[in-house]
């Protein structure tokens, strides 16, 4: 059993599954646009077995802004890794676009184990979320903040 | 599938054998159980009586190779930083399982690390020492950079790897070791060593440094020093210097934020400090001459000579460039869409990386080569064990061993068996 990153390389994983519905959510995302942003993560961090999802934000739960999200990490999860996956709207020359953006959300405040298991399994869940455009492996604040997606996605090829 | 023996769950083990130190110990926990010099004293017994006597007794561990002996001398089992004397490694390996974990061997899995630029033959040569010599029940192999970027939570990485041998960048892009980028010197920890000796020698007015076996303590006393032993080998000399060395290398070795500038710094207030034997030096400029070496870039390398070098030994051509021309060297050889990425993730592990100033001078010499836009980041631990930065190899793997998802992943014996020691290549990334 070989874990190939979406490079088709072959990457060293912690053997963590990815749960269907997980699969299912982000096909929601990026198809429907019915949820914003999906927050996933292991059933246990102590004892993964599965990458689960924790939650998803839909579209009927009010205005939607990159700002609110950050918000939310910053309180629920600051010290704590999860996988964020959401649909990012910005603005250009051109007009209005969307980026589905990947966060690993892998806090340098987190435990050592708990930074194993997200870093050791991210690349089994890159490759099961199918048509991400953007990729972050965010590990402080500063790393997620607006201005770096935007930039981000402003170069995106 | 977990593995079992009379009915209870065996924890599998950790071993990470380096050029300096070997780290082994029980996955799970948060520091490995046993830490050795990767060090044989190997002895020959031919008995003057009767010269057809040609015993060899092996030593291994502190305590074996504490007290010197007439003919012994003392072995590593690597040579330019890759395994070259089996035997060796297989005493050493028996002693961590024996002597310091007190396991059999056959009953635990054991997750072996590597060097990144571990030949292909090297890997199924280690499968088979395990599988065959020890008869362990399952293996895995893990790089060492891998790792240490997993512990430190990223799965893109540049990881400076500075200890004993010599300083190994990798680039790790996506959990995955990007082999064509893969730099390294042979100049560190040891090479210190060497200018360490000579730094204390020229304080001490050229009086040699005693090596630790020859430094007798008595309470409420100074130190003695016993008389030099001809019949004591020079390998085990060199070995019992290590310790000595060490000492002064932690309390006084300092690496400066720019190039350090002798001249302008002949100024600064000397340190004193107390050798092991007790006598007493005090230590100016080379304190930061000595570890500026690292930084001190090879005039006498030009592109040219290291283009046939890289041709005659393949990507892995050890040269003694400075460590942030090798971390430099090692970004360019990658796609210049990763570039930003690894400036960004910088990772440092090795005992030679903890001298104070290593990282800040790195993260200078580096951003001063990043194209303009870019910044470079040390990535930081969260170094709630300071020992975690010099162990994070080991770290990592016992966090991977002991995770119940990772259980799939080991090769079994079964496997090994069926299909050969070439299943590492498909098994382990």
């Amino acid at each position: 059993m070989r874990y190939l990153n979406k490079n088709n390389l072959f990457t060293m994983s912690t053997g963590v599954r990815i749960e269907d519905n997980v699969v299912t959510a982000y096909n929601d995302l990026k198809l429907k646009h019915d949820s914003r942003y999906l927050v996933l993560g292991m059933d246990d961090d102590d004892k993964p077995k599965n990458v689960v999802l924790k939650e998803a934000g839909k579209k009927e739960n009010g205005d939607f802004t990159y700002e609110s999200l950050l918000e939310k990490i910053k309180t629920e999860c600051p010290t704590v890794p999860r996988y964020i996956v959401f649909d990012f709207a910005y603005k250009t020359d051109d007009g209005d676009r969307n980026k589905i953006v990947f966060i690993a959300w892998i806090p340098d405040r987190a435990k050592v184990k708990h930074k194993m298991v997200y870093a050791g399994t991210q690349s089994e869940v890159k490759k099961k979320l199918n048509g991400l455009q953007i990729e972050i492996q965010g590990t402080d604040f500063s790393e997620i903040d607006e201005q770096t997606i935007l930039a981000k996605c402003l170069s995106y090829k | 599938m977990s593995f079992s023996h009379g009915g209870d769950e065996v924890g599998s083990l950790v071993m990470d054998i380096g050029t300096l130190n070997t780290k082994a110990g029980f996955a799970g926990e948060d520091t490995p159980k046993a830490i050795f010099p990767s060090f044989v004293g190997t002895r020959n017994m031919q008995d003057k009586m009767q010269e057809d006597n040609n015993e060899v007794r092996y030593y291994v561990g502190h305590k074996q190779l504490a007290s010197p002996k007439d003919n012994l001398q003392v072995e590593s089992p690597f040579e330019n930083g890759v395994i070259s004397n089996w035997d060796h490694m297989e005493r050493i390996i028996d002693h961590a399982y024996t002597a310091r974990l007190g396991v059999k061997s056959c009953d635990h899995p054991i997750l072996m690390t590597e060097v990144p630029y571990q030949p292909r033959q090297h890997r199924e040569q280690m499968l088979s020492l395990l599988f065959d010599k020890f008869d362990a029940p399952a293996v895995f192999l893990a790089k060492n950079p891998v790792l240490s970027a997993f512990a430190h939570g990223k799965y893109t990485a540049l990881v400076v790897d500075s200890g004993a041998y010599g300083t190994c960048v990798t680039p790790v892009h996506d959990g995955y070791a990007l082999t064509r980028g893969i730099v390294r010197n042979q100049f560190a920890g040891f090479s210190l060593d060497t200018l360490t000796k000579q730094l204390l020698e020229k304080a001490r007015k050229g009086e040699s440094v005693h090596p630790l076996y020859r430094i007798q303590k008595t309470k409420g006393k100074p130190a003695t020093i016993l008389p030099q032993d001809s019949n004591i080998h020079p390998s085990y000399v060199d070995y019992s210097l290590r310790g000595v060395l060490h000492d002064a290398k932690e309390q006084l070795l300092k690496i400066s934020d720019a190039p350090f500038d002798e001249q302008r710094n002949k100024s600064i207030p000397l340190q004193n400090y107390e050798l092991l034997d007790g006598s007493l030096v005090d230590i100016g400029t080379d304190r930061f001459v000595v570890p500026e070496r690292l930084f001190a870039s090879d005039e006498r390398h030009n592109n040219a000579q290291q283009q046939q070098q890289n041709d005659e030994m393949g990507e892995f051509m050890p040269h003694q460039n400075a460590v942030h021309m090798l971390a430099h060297e090692s970004i360019m050889r990658c796609d210049a869409d990763i570039r930003k990425d690894l400036y960004a993730n910088l990772i440092l592990t090795g005992g030679t990386t903890m001298i104070p100033g290593f990282a800040k001078r790195l993260e200078n010499e580096l951003q001063a080569r990043a194209p303009m836009n870019i910044k470079v980041k040390p990535a930081i631990s969260s170094a709630a064990l300071p020992t975690e930065k010099k162990y994070s190899v080991w770290i990592g793997g016992s966090i991977l061993a002991s995770l119940g998802s990772f259980q799939q992943m080991w090769i079994t014996k079964q496997e090994y068996q069926e299909q050969g020691a070439a299943i590492v290549h498909k098994k382990c990334p």
